[in-house]
C-alpha cells in the first residue's frame, strides 16, 4: 500500500512537468500502452483498466480488483518555413521537448455475491494539453515563443453489467489545469517578452459509456465525455523596461479554454478466440472552441494611461474525426500479446487558425506493441506509435486580427507508453 | 496471425507512401531575375538617406531603405555617408509615454562623416532638403547650400568634382541598379509650413516660395533627368518610387482638431488659426492641425479667437487641396516618364494610403500610421521608423519581382529594431548627453531641413 501511494506521488509530480497534444488540437488520447498499441481502438473491449477513459461500461466485464500505472513518451518534433507573405520558406524548428503524461487507474470488479455485475474505479488521465516552444528570437516571436496547457482528469467511475450482453458505466472527470503563454510585444526596442500564467478552476465534467455483446465474438461500444468548461486565472507580467512599466503594468488576467466533448463508436471481432479486431470512430466537437480571449483586470478601458488591453483571437476550430483500426493476437500458453492499429486522425484547425502555437495537421498513426504476463498477477505493456503529419500549408493568416504568418508546416512525432498492471 | 500480420505491412508501406507526398513550400526559392545589384546607388532626399527623428545619425542610415535594400539583394561596397552620433539636425528623444509622450532634444547638433574622403561618390545619394531641381542642378554645391542653409550639401555631395549634381555622381558609380525617390519635399516644403512657404519658382504667376513646385517644372526636371540617367545607363535597372499622399502623415494627423477643456475635460474646444489671408477661422473636419503647433496650443495659443494659431501651423481645407492636387500631379508625372523610359514605378503613395486604411502586419507585428505607437514613422512625424524603412524597401523588393522576374525575399521584422523605449534624462543612447526637456513633441522649426527659407 505504500508502495502505491509513492508511485502515485511520483506521477502526480511528473503530471507537473508533461502534457501534450498528440490528437488533433489540444487533444491526447494516448492512455494506456495495451490501447495505444492497438490505435486506440478499444472503446468496443476497454478490457483493462483504462476502460475508465476508453469505455467505463467495460469496467463491470472485468474480474477483481486492478491497480494499472503508465506513462507515455512524447517526442514531436515541427519545422515551419516561411513567412510566405514575406516571401521567405526559410526553415525555423520547434525547440526539441520531451513529454511524458502519465495515468492511473484503480479498480474492482466484483464478480459475485450481492455486488456482482458492480464496478468502480478512479483513474487520473490528462486528455487535454499543449506544449510547444519556439526559440526566443525566432521569426514568429510576436506570435508565440512557448504555450502549455495541462489537464488533470481524476475520474472515479462506476459501472454495471446487467448481464453477460450489456453494460453501462459513467465517471466523474474533476479537472485541474494551469496554463503558461509567452510572446514577444515588438512595438519598442527592447522588446517585452509577455508572460501569462493561470491556474484553472475545478471543474467539473462527466463521461459515460455502454457496451453490448450480440454474440460471443462481437462486442459494441459507445462512449461520451461532455465538455470541460475551464477558466484560469492568473497574471500576466509584460516584463517591460522601466519606463514603459505604466503603461504594460500586467497583473490580473483572465482567459477560458474549453476542452471539446468527444465520443467513441466501436466494433470489436474475434474471428477466433485469440484474435481480436477492432474498428472505432472517434468524433471531437472542436466547434466549442470558437475563440480565445485573455482579459487583462486592469486595461485600456478602465484605466486611463494604461496600453495593455483585452486580446481576442479567433480560433473557429471545426467539428473533426477520428478513424481507428487496431488488432491483438494472444499466443496461446505464452502470456504474450502482440498488438498493432492504424489511425487517421483529421486535424480540427481551419487554415485561417493554423499558427504556431498548434501546428496542426492531418496524420497518419502507426501503432505497434506487446503485453506479457510477467507473473499471474502482473502485466507489462508496451507500445510504440509514430504519427506521420501531412505537410500543412497555410496561405490564409493574413487577415486583420490573423498571425500574418503564412506558411509550411511539417512533423513527425514517436510515442512511447508503458504500463505495469497488478491484479489483486 | 500470418494474415494480420500481411495486413499490418500493406498498410505501413500505404502510410509510407501517402505521408512521402509533401507539400511544397509556397514560395519558390530566392532568384534574382533579370536584377543585377553589383553596384547599387539611390537617389534621394532625407527619406533615401534613412533620416529619423530630426536628425541624420548612423543608427538611423544603417536602417534605410537603400542599406536595407543593398544588404538583402547582396550588393556589396554600399557607401552611406555614416553621421555618428547624434548626427546632424536636432535628434529627438522619447523621454516617457505616461502621462503622455514627452519628446525632447538636445538641439542643433553636426557631425561630419566619418568616410567623408571617400574618393568617389557615395552610393546613397539621399540628400536631405533635396527637391527634385536638385537631381539637375549643377550649380554650384557650396553656394546652394548657403543660399539654402542646408549642411547636407558639403556632407553627401561634397566635392563638385565627383558629379555635380544628384544625378551626374550617381551616372559615375555606373550603377548596375538605381533607385530615384524624390519630388517629396517640392510638395512637403509647402505643406509641413501650413502653406505659407514653398518651392515654387513663380513662373506659374504665384509669388516664388509660396507654394508647391509648378507642376510644369517638375515635369521639365522629371524628364530631363530621366533622360539623362537613360542615355548614360541604357542598362541599368532603375526604379523610381512615388510620393506619399501627405495627409497620411502623423505630422499632419496626430494633433486634433480641437482639445479638451483643461478645467472641464469633457467639454472639447474649437481651434482657431489665422488664414493665410489674414481671416480667422475655426479648424473644422477638412483642416489639419500640425505636430507643430502641440507647443502653441499648451500656451493657450490657438484656443480664443483674439490668440489664434498663426496660418503656419494650420494646413486649412484649400492647402490641403493644393497639396493633394500636386501630389496627383507629380504622381501622374513620375508615372509616365517612368513608363516612357522603361523604368520600374514603385507605388510608395499605395502602400501608405493601404497603412492608413488598414494598418500593416508581418508575423505578429502590426503597424499603424499613428505617431510614436504606429511604429512606422520616426519620432518627427514625417520620416520612417527604421521597421517603416523596412517595409518601404519591401516595396521596392516587391516590385523588382514584379518587373524583373525576381524571387526575392522580404526583409523579415524581427531583427529591424523598434521605436526606442523612453529613456531617462542623463541616460542617453550613449550616456554622454544631458538631454534637457523643452518641449513636448517637436516644435522646431523643420523647414531649413527641408530646403526651403
Amino acid at each position: 500500500m505504500r508502495k502505491r501511494l509513492l508511485i502515485s506521488a511520483i506521477l502526480l509530480c511528473s503530471f507537473v512537468m508533461s502534457s501534450a497534444a498528440f490528437a488533433g488540437g489540444f487533444q491526447l488520447n494516448e492512455h494506456g500502452a495495451r490501447a495505444m498499441a492497438q490505435a486506440g481502438a478499444f472503446a468496443a473491449r476497454a478490457n483493462d483498466p483504462s476502460a475508465i477513459f476508453f469505455n467505463p461500461a467495460g469496467l463491470s466485464f472485468q474480474r477483481g480488483a486492478h491497480l494499472m500505472a503508465g506513462a507515455t513518451l512524447i517526442t514531436p518534433s515541427y519545422s515551419y518555413y516561411g513567412p510566405s507573405n514575406l516571401n521567405s520558406n526559410e526553415q525555423w524548428d520547434m525547440e526539441t521537448k520531451m513529454f511524458y503524461p502519465p495515468n492511473l487507474y484503480l479498480t474492482n470488479t466484483w464478480t459475485d455475491g450481492m455486488l456482482k455485475g458492480l464496478a468502480v474505479g478512479i483513474g487520473v488521465t490528462t486528455p487535454y494539453g499543449l506544449g510547444t516552444e519556439w526559440e526566443d528570437n525566432w521569426v514568429g516571436r510576436a506570435v508565440t515563443r512557448e504555450i502549455e496547457l495541462q489537464t488533470f482528469y481524476v475520474m472515479p467511475t462506476v459501472s454495471y453489467a446487467f448481464n453477460d450482453f450489456i453494460s453501462v458505466g459513467a465517471g466523474l472527470n474533476i479537472v485541474f489545469s494551469n496554463v503558461t503563454l509567452r510572446r514577444a510585444v515588438t512595438n519598442f526596442e527592447p522588446t517585452m517578452d509577455l508572460e501569462l500564467e493561470g491556474t484553472g478552476n475545478t471543474a467539473i465534467s462527466w463521461n459515460a459509456g455502454v457496451m453490448f455483446r450480440p454474440l460471443e465474438n462481437v462486442s459494441l461500444g459507445f462512449t461520451y465525455r461532455a465538455e470541460t468548461k475551464l477558466e484560469f486565472e492568473g497574471t500576466a507580467n509584460f516584463h517591460p523596461p522601466a519606463s514603459l512599466e505604466p503603461l504594460f503594468p500586467g497583473g490580473d488576467v483572465k482567459t477560458g479554454i474549453n476542452p471539446p466533448a468527444t465520443w467513441f463508436a466501436g466494433v470489436a471481432w474475434s474471428p477466433v478466440d485469440n484474435f481480436d479486431l477492432e474498428f472505432d470512430f472517434q468524433g471531437i466537437q472542436w466547434s466549442s472552441y470558437d475563440k480565445l480571449t485573455i482579459d487583462f483586470v486592469t486595461d485600456a478601458q478602465n484605466t486611463p494611461g494604461v496600453k495593455q488591453d483585452d486580446v481576442t483571437s479567433a480560433k473557429d476550430y471545426e467539428d473533426t474525426w477520428i478513424a481507428r483500426f487496431g488488432m491483438e493476437y494472444r499466443l496461446t500458453g505464452t502470456g504474450l500479446a502482440l498488438r498493432a492499429g492504424y489511425f487517421y486522425d483529421k486535424n480540427p484547425v481551419p487554415d485561417k487558425s493554423l499558427e504556431p502555437l498548434l501546428p496542426d495537421a492531418d496524420r497518419h498513426g502507426l501503432n505497434i506493441g506487446i503485453g506479457f504476463d510477467v507473473l499471474s498477477s502482473i502485466t507489462l505493456d508496451a507500445a510504440y506509435l509514430h504519427l506521420f503529419f501531412l505537410d500543412r500549408v497555410t496561405e490564409a493568416t493574413s487577415y486583420p486580427g490573423g498571425a500574418y504568418l503564412d506558411g509550411r508546416y511539417t512533423g513527425t512525432a514517436d510515442l512511447f507508453a508503458f504500463n505495469i498492471s497488478y491484479a489483486f | 496471425m500470418k494474415k494480420s500480420l500481411n495486413l499490418f505491412w500493406i498498410m505501413t508501406c500505404a502510410v509510407l507512401l501517402l505521408s512521402a507526398c509533401t507539400e511544397d513550400n509556397p514560395v519558390g526559392d530566392p532568384n534574382m531575375g533579370s536584377v543585377d545589384a553589383t553596384t547599387y546607388v539611390a537617389i534621394g532626399n532625407s527619406l533615401t538617406a534613412g533620416y529619423q527623428s530630426g536628425a541624420l545619425f548612423e543608427e538611423g542610415q544603417l536602417y534605410s531603405y537603400p542599406n536595407l535594400l543593398a544588404k538583402q539583394l547582396g550588393s556589396v561596397g554600399f557607401e552611406q555617408p555614416l553621421m555618428p552620433y547624434p548626427g546632424t539636425g536636432e535628434l529627438r528623444i522619447l523621454q516617457t509615454l505616461s502621462p503622455s509622450a514627452v519628446i525632447i532634444s538636445n538641439g542643433i547638433t553636426q557631425s561630419i562623416p566619418t568616410n567623408a574622403t571617400l574618393a568617389r561618390p557615395f552610393n546613397n545619394l539621399g540628400l536631405p532638403g533635396a527637391i527634385v531641381f536638385d537631381a539637375i542642378d549643377e550649380s554650384d554645391i557650396l553656394t546652394r547650400a548657403q543660399q539654402r542653409s542646408n549642411p547636407f550639401y558639403m556632407f553627401i555631395m561634397r566635392d563638385q568634382n565627383l558629379g555635380k549634381s544628384l544625378v551626374d555622381q550617381a551616372i559615375a558609380l555606373n550603377p548596375t541598379l538605381l533607385t530615384f525617390w524624390l519630388g517629396n519635399n517640392d510638395v512637403l516644403g509647402y505643406a509641413t509650413s501650413g502653406g505659407v512657404k514653398g518651392t515654387n519658382t513663380g513662373v506659374g504667376g504665384d509669388p516664388p516660395y509660396t507654394m508647391p513646385t509648378e507642376r510644369a517644372i517638375f515635369q521639365q526636371v522629371i524628364q530631363a533627368a530621366f533622360a539623362k540617367l537613360k542615355a548614360s545607363l541604357p542598362n541599368t535597372k532603375v526604379l523610381v518610387a512615388n510620393i506619399p499622399n501627405v495627409t497620411s502623415v502623423p505630422f499632419f494627423t496626430t494633433v486634433p482638431r480641437s482639445v479638451p477643456n483643461p478645467t472641464n475635460p469633457t467639454q472639447m474646444l474649437n481651434i482657431y488659426y489665422r488664414n493665410k489671408a489674414g481671416n480667422v477661422g475655426i479648424v473644422g473636419e477638412n483642416d489639419y492641425v500640425l505636430l507643430t503647433a502641440q507647443e502653441q496650443l499648451q500656451k493657450g495659443i490657438g484656443l480664443t479667437p483674439n490668440a489664434p494659431l498663426a496660418s503656419q501651423f494650420v494646413l486649412d481645407n484649400a492647402e490641403v487641396s493644393v497639396t493633394l492636387q500636386a501630389v496627383t500631379d507629380f504622381n501622374n508625372i513620375l508615372q509616365t516618364e517612368a513608363e516612357r523610359n522603361g523604368f520600374a514605378l514603385v507605388d510608395v503613395n499605395g502602400l501608405l494610403n493601404d497603412i492608413q486604411a488598414n494598418g500593416y502586419s508581418a508575423a505578429g507585428d502590426e503597424f499603424t500610421t499613428a505617431f510614436i505607437s504606429g511604429g512606422l514613422f520616426s519620432l518627427d512625424g514625417v520620416h520612417l521608423s527604421s521597421r517603416g524603412s523596412a517595409v518601404v524597401a519591401n516595396k521596392f523588393i516587391e516590385t523588382m519581382n514584379n518587373a524583373y522576374s525576381a524571387n526575392i525575399r522580404y526583409i523579415p521584422f524581427y531583427n529591424i529594431p523598434g521605436i526606442a523605449a523612453p529613456v531617462t534624462v542623463g541616460t542617453g543612447k550613449r550616456g554622454a548627453f544631458r538631454w534637457t526637456l523643452d518641449m513636448q513633441f517637436p516644435t522646431e522649426n523643420l523647414h531649413g531641413i527641408f530646403g526651403v527659407k
